[in-house]
């Protein structure tokens, strides 16, 4: 209780994702209907007690289809979060801590930050084919910037620190000096950025999906879900409504933990 | 002041080199055969050497990259391979609804963003405050397509007060072409007015514990002309500075937002373009939203120089 009122971000949040993580785990003991099993004569059905969010256009049950495909948004944004966390952690700690190569990955990265990240993804999904990897490949090219540039700011700031002259001055080499002292003073940001990163991934694979870029028919997908109710939106709105408002729930946890770990780890932002 | 400026000109000289060299490479390399892919399964071998010479395909990667660039510099994209018109015309037909839209959609999101910021900020750390921080938390939570799919069912199907879909232009139906881009600018500015109030919030939280406030408030002046006169005024910088990228997020929202809504505009352009894989309106099409966003933010820099003398010190 003392939690809530503290850190209710981090606490509403956490309990949202958590509450995501667990149907989406557990999609298969949630649900006796297959995802993909079509049966024509159940077609459209309002939600009623034998199917909670009712049937799609093929008769598939809607709930089955948001849990399965909760559960691949979270595994494609889980894939994209250790992507762009390794990523973003090598290019930060050698931009931030050469000034030589910074002016090259800088000036690289300005023009990059052109694009705007969602375009950037649509665009290398769309060129590179389908595919889960090709998706989370996609997705993490666009979306690594942002967390190198975090990592590269606390870099330039840790690396002028008295601490830092010290180690050197005893000797230690780079190696030992980016990993041992300067990477643990990024991690509470890295951290941070990485839940905001994870909340992205989710939205961004829903947009792709959404497009057809993404997780391809009959595989289900909230995205996709949400593109296919398009066409019955006046007589079965629930088919896209419930797995918008699953991504809904999933960002909005993600970005409010975010929030919460934020005021907790980095006071001073 | 003007060496200010000449310098600012000139740096954008290598970041439009950098989006080249990207939108090229993206663009280029591909995974198995591009030729085979836009032709098919059916096509014969002749075709296929016919169109991979027709698109310079056939020469190594590094002579393509030189002739694209020396071709980008006089203005010249190619030739959309669908459309068989060249690809800045093609662009520069669909541009009316795109800007139109994205122009509502910064208009909505300013009208909703800085108010509710400047909220927050002058109530800061009480009941308002956290109301509008979580709304806006929940604004940048919300995707656009499924926001536009809902506004859609409500105010289109179901209330019939806007047209389900489709654009008039403005030359053909003057103002009322505006019904049709009313829920398409909510669906993209949304998401920007969630952001534009958290940066406002902060900027203001920053100017309000300022000495110069404190004055105002001790010699009585009024509360609102605190908040616009000086603080919203000393924090505009952070706000304007914003406002560059959040265009040109904007612009990328009309590629989902437009085929959503069959509005005729680039985004849908772009997204028709991707489908078809027809490559050299894939490049146009990025490359335009990236030109947008870099002389933006070179007006936006230039503009702060004018009206700001200590921004050209540094």
């Amino acid at each position: 209780m003392k939690m809530l009122r503290l850190h209710p971000y981090l606490v509403v949040g956490g309990a949202l994702v958590l509450f995501i993580a667990v149907l989406a785990i557990f999609a298969p003991i949630l649900s006796t209907y297959e995802a993909t099993a079509i049966r024509p004569r159940d077609r459209l059905q309002a939600p009623s007690r034998t199917h909670i969010m009712g049937t799609d256009e093929f008769g598939r049950d809607v709930f089955t289809r948001v849990l399965y495909g909760a559960r691949s948004s979270l595994r494609i944004g889980f894939a994209v979060v250790i992507l762009t966390v390794v990523s973003g952690i090598s290019v930060g700690l050698l931009s931030g801590f050469y000034p030589g190569i910074d002016r090259v990955i800088m000036r690289v990265l300005d023009g990059w930050m052109a694009f705007p990240e969602i375009i950037l993804a649509v665009t290398l999904a769309a060129i590179w084919g389908s595919g889960q990897s090709v998706l989370i490949f996609a997705i993490s090219f666009a979306y690594f910037p942002r967390m190198a540039r975090i990592v590269r700011s606390i870099v330039i700031n840790v690396k002028q620190l008295g601490f830092i002259e010290a180690a050197r001055a005893t000797g230690a080499k780079d190696v030992h000096i980016l990993l041992r002292h300067i990477l643990p003073n990024c991690i509470p940001s890295i951290i941070v950025q990485a839940t905001f990163s994870f909340a992205a991934a989710i939205l961004a694979e829903a947009a792709l999906s959404f497009l057809g870029v993404g997780i391809q028919a009959p595989m289900p997908s909230l995205g996709g879900m949400v593109s296919d109710a398009r066409n019955y939106l006046p007589i079965a709105p629930w088919i896209g409504l419930y797995p918008g408002f699953f991504i809904v729930l999933s960002v909005l946890g993600l970005n409010l933990l975010g929030d919460g770990l934020r005021d907790l780890l980095d006071p001073q932002v | 002041m003007t060496a200010y400026i000449i310098r600012r000109i000139l740096l954008v000289i290598p970041i439009l080199f950098i989006v080249a060299v990207t939108t090229f490479f993206i663009t280029n390399v591909i995974p198995g055969d591009p030729v085979r892919l836009i032709l098919g399964d059916f096509a014969s071998e002749i075709q296929v050497a016919q169109l991979r010479s027709e698109l310079g395909w056939d020469k190594p990667l590094y002579v393509r990259f030189f002739l694209w660039v020396t071709r980008l510099l006089r203005g010249d994209l190619g030739q959309s391979l669908f459309l068989h018109v060249p690809v800045t015309q093609a662009i520069y037909t669909r541009m009316e609804p795109t800007i139109v839209l994205a122009i509502l959609g910064q208009t909505i999101a300013v009208l909703i963003g800085i108010p509710l910021g400047v909220l927050a900020a002058s109530n800061h750390r009480r009941i308002l405050d956290q109301i509008a921080v979580f709304l806006a938390i929940g604004g940048v939570s919300i995707p656009s397509f499924w926001l536009a799919i809902s506004l859609m069912l409500l105010f289109s199907v179901t209330l019939g007060w806007f047209p389900v879909a489709g654009y008039q232009s403005i030359g053909e139906a003057g103002f009322s072409s505006l019904r049709y881009l009313v829920l398409p600018s909510i669906s993209i500015g949304v998401m920007q007015s969630a952001l534009l109030a958290r940066i406002t919030r902060s900027a203001m939280l920053d100017v309000l514990t300022q000495d110069y406030v404190r004055t105002a408030k001790a010699k009585g002046l009024q509360r609102y002309r605190i908040l616009g006169k000086h603080a919203l005024r000393n924090a505009s910088i952070p706000i304007v500075t914003i406002l560059g990228s959040s265009f040109s997020q904007l612009l990328a929202g009309t590629w989902i937002i437009e085929t959503v809504y069959s509005i005729p505009g680039t985004g849908a352009l772009a997204i028709t373009a991707i489908m078809r894989r027809d490559y050299p309106l894939i490049q146009g099409s990025i490359i335009f939203i990236a030109l947008i966003y870099v002389l933006i933010n070179l007006v936006i820099d230039i503009s702060y120089a004018l009206l700001d003398p200590r921004v050209k010190m540094e």
